[in-house]
Order: C-alpha cells, then structure tokens, then sequence
C-alpha cells in the first residue's frame, strides 16, 4: 500500500447555514490518482477545493476538521498558505492561460518565487512543457501568444503551468469536460504519465474517465462520502448500493 | 432496483434476460423430451427435440449479438457488467446442454426399453433432479434469488450420487444380464449425458451467484468450497 499523502479527518464545511461537506474522512495515496465522482452538488469539488484551502476566499464559509498533508494539518493558523499552494497545483475546468507568451504562462510561478536566472527559466519551461506533453507543439514559437493555441492544448500549457512550480500534488476539477475526444485522451495520458512523481486528485463527471485514468474512486452523495475503494472494485463490485445505483446510471 | 435514466439501456437489459430465460425453458423442454423420446422410443418427440435445437442455437447467437452491442453502445459496470458477463456464459452452458440432448436421442428407438430394465436403474429420478435444477436456474435468474442458486449446487451433488450408483449398477447388470446389453449402454450413455447436464447447471449456478453475491465467490474459488461453507458464510453476513 501507498503512503498516505493526503487526510482528511471528519471535514465539515458550510456555506453560510448549508452544509456542504459533511464528516468527510478519507486517506489519498501518495503517487495515485484518485478520482472523485458524484451527481452535481455532492460536494466532490468543494471538498478538492478545500484540499489546498481555496474556499477560505468563499465569503461565509466556514470549515471545520483536518486536512493533514505529510503530517501537517493545512488548516493550522500557522500555514503560509502561499507557500501551501505552491506544494499543490491546480487545474481547471476551463483553460485559463495568462493572455501571455506560451514561454511567461510557464515562466510566471518561478519568477514569483524568485527565480529570475534565464537558463534556469529556459530548462524550467522546457522540462514543465515536455512533462506536460506539449514541448514538441510549442517549441517553436515560446514567444506567441498562448490565446492563440487550441483548447486542448492550452489545458496542457495549464498543467505544465502547474508543474512549473514543482507541486508534489496536482488537484483537477474536470479537467477535460470542455475538450473533444482526442485532447481528452491526451490530458488522461499525459495524467497516467504524471502519476509517477505527482499525487493526482481529479474531480470528473465522466464515470468511464475516472475508470480509465484513476487508481481509486470515492463517490460523494450530497455531502457524504458514500464509498472509496480500489476504481476496479468501484466498477465492478461496488460495496454500498447507492454506488452501485449511480455508476450503472440508475441515478444522477 | 430502480430503473436507469436511460430507457433504452433499460430496454436492452430487460430484453436480454427475457432472451435468456426464453433459452433456459427451451433448453429444459429438450431435456424433458429427449429423455422421454429415448425411454418411450418416440421419434416424433427426438423431432421436436431437434426443432428446439435450431431455436436454442438462433437465441445463442442473438445473445452473443446483444451483449456485445450493449458493451459497445452502453459500457455496463457493475451490477449491469456482472450481468453481461454472466449471460456471455450462460448463454454458451445452455447452449451446450442442448447438444447433449441432441446427442441423447442419437440412439432413439434403436432397441425398445421395458419399464423392467428401465426401473432397475435411477435414470428417471436423476432426470428429475436434472430437470428440476433447470428450473431452479431459471427462478433464481427471475428473481435474483442467490439461495435458488446455492440450491442447484446442492441438487448437482444428489445428482453426482446417483451417476456413480447408475454406473456401477449398468456394469453389474452388463455383465449379468448380456441379452439386454444394448439397453443398458444406451442407458450408461443417458446417464453420462444428463451428469453432463447437471454439471453445466452448476456452472449457470455459480455465474448467477457472482451475478447476485460476487462477494462469496470473490475471495476463493467455488469450486473448493463446500455448500456448506457457501451457506454458512451466508448465514454469517
């Protein structure tokens, strides 16, 4: 079994008097993908946005529990929470690139930290682009604008993005809902290649990609975690019916 | 369990278990009639069993059609994928236990039995026992009943015990009673082909518990527990 790299113990969260997270334990393996499924408003992106304290910015929301991340709970008052989300790279649904150069999209995150060396800034972009599986299509124009690259490419720059900063987590919330076939394949690729040396958390509601790309499931259900398990033990032989009743489609 | 969202996925299912259930009460009636046609040397019903066949063999292969545009078209998991799997094999086990009547009536009306020689064997409680199992698979199927199921395991050994014991009783009464001695091979091979029968059964048994319980063929293999293991460990839940 993995090392645990993420844990959560009994996080609740409310947006005002509505709870949207309710008691959620749970342990995510270090170098796996974990994929979060569930109908919409099952907390599922709520909860990943929590995992590196997005919902602090979220007015009247309140959180209580842990969040513990190699050892050390993120919710303690004394976390630099930019320095946490350096640890934690994000992607989103929709691609959102700097209306920048391909080469300052990837050179941002390192510039802010203080990097400023052009030769350490030229291997950076390069390395982040060719983990990110687009070096060969950008290469040779670092200096256009990255507006002008298509949707699935400009999800890949996002991700390179990310990995510029050297996260050793990458959270996903649909990452490829808004790509056509092709590009998807390339971004659950690109997520099977990254899982060697990052811990993937990735929010879809495309049951047969968190199938395809994930090495475990947790399914939400209006607030609860319901079930999480080994994704072929989901899939196959889920434990709780109301998993069941929702991966064979019976509800949604 | 309720309905899926999508109807048509809902359709394709309920059409093909009605395909299945359709094959296992053609393929029982073959049993039946085969057994009967070969004890009563009737040619007509070995006719009928023949015509049955070209039915069971027409639903095998709509079957196998099925399945393979449900996966296609639907990617089942779970619940609906245990379910195509299991018909991807029942479906070959039905289809099997129709060539084995097939086979039985190869020899129909080739020598006339007398309820004398016939009586002195199990043949015909065996046969009900086969039959019966055939039934039971169905009924479980229907009603998602693991406990049917578990009783086809438990029929299949009963069934075990009187091949064995028509076995030796037909070499003893070869060897002693030689004027009848067709007879009594034709039977043997009667015997053999309805073991076969209930063997096959037993496997449909096995694929209707992984449908309905995966949890109590998932950590071992059925075939080295004992009945009484499988229920008492049903019992234990």
């Amino acid at each position: 079994m993995k090392k645990t790299k993420i844990k959560t113990d009994k996080l609740n969260l409310f947006y005002g008097a509505k709870q949207a997270l309710i008691d959620i334990s749970m342990e995510i393996p270090e170098k796996r993908v974990t994929a979060f499924i569930g109908p919409s408003g099952c907390g599922k992106s709520t909860f990943l946005r929590s995992l590196n304290r997005m919902n602090d910015l979220i007015p009247g929301v309140k959180i209580n529990g842990d969040v513990i991340i190699d050892d050390i709970n993120i919710y303690d008052k004394n976390i630099d929470v930019v320095q946490l989300r350096k640890r934690i790279g994000m992607v989103f649904q929709k691609s959102n690139p700097f209306p920048k150069s391909i080469y300052d999209n990837i050179a941002y995150g390192p510039r802010v930290n203080g990097i400023s060396g052009k030769s350490t800034l030229d291997e950076i972009v390069e390395t982040s682009l060719i983990r990110a599986a687009i070096w060969d299509e950008v290469k040779d124009r670092l200096k256009s604008s990255a507006m002008g690259l298509s949707g699935g490419q400009q999800q890949r720059l996002c991700i390179a993005r990310a990995l510029a900063v050297n996260p050793d987590i990458i959270l996903m919330d649909e990452p490829a809902s808004a790509l056509d076939p092709i590009s998807t394949s390339k971004i659950e690729e690109l997520i099977h290649e990254l899982k060697t040396d990052y811990t993937i958390v990735i929010v879809t509601h495309n049951m047969q990609q968190a199938a395809r790309v994930s090495d475990f499931t947790a399914f939400f259900y209006i607030g609860e975690l319901i079930e999480m398990d080994k994704t072929t033990t989901i899939f196959t032989n889920p434990y709780n019916k109301k998993t069941e009743e929702y991966i064979t489609g019976r509800f949604g | 369990m309720n309905g899926h969202v999508l109807k048509n996925y809902d359709q394709e299912l309920n059409k093909l278990r009605y395909r299945l259930v359709r094959m296992g009460s053609l393929v029982q009636q073959q049993i039946e009639m085969s057994v009967s046609s070969i004890l009563n040397s009737n040619i007509e019903l070995a006719k009928q069993v023949m015509e049955l066949e070209e039915k069971v063999d027409k639903l095998d292969l709509k079957i196998d059609k099925q399945c393979i545009r449900i996966i296609a078209l639907h990617q089942p998991v779970a619940r609906d994928l245990r379910l195509i799997l299991a018909a991807l094999q029942i479906d070959i086990y039905f289809e099997i236990i129709g060539d084995y009547t097939t086979e039985m009536i190869d020899d129909v009306a080739r020598t006339i039995f007398t309820s004398e020689i016939i009586n002195k064997t199990k043949i015909k409680e065996m046969s009900e026992h086969v039959i019966k199992m055939i039934g039971k698979v169905l009924d479980s199927f229907v009603d998602e009943n693991v406990n049917l199921a578990l009783d086809i395991l438990k029929i299949e050994e009963i069934v075990n015990i009187l091949f064995k014991d028509n076995f030796n009783n037909l070499l003893s009464l070869m060897k002693a009673d030689s004027s009848n001695i067709d007879s009594y091979a034709i039977l043997l091979d009667v015997n053999r082909l309805l073991d076969l029968i209930s063997k096959s059964a037993k496997t449909i048994a096995q694929e209707l518990i992984y449908i309905y319980e995966p949890s109590i063929s998932k950590h071992n293999d059925i075939e080295d527990l004992s009945i009484h293991d499988i229920f008492a460990e049903k019992t234990n839940e």
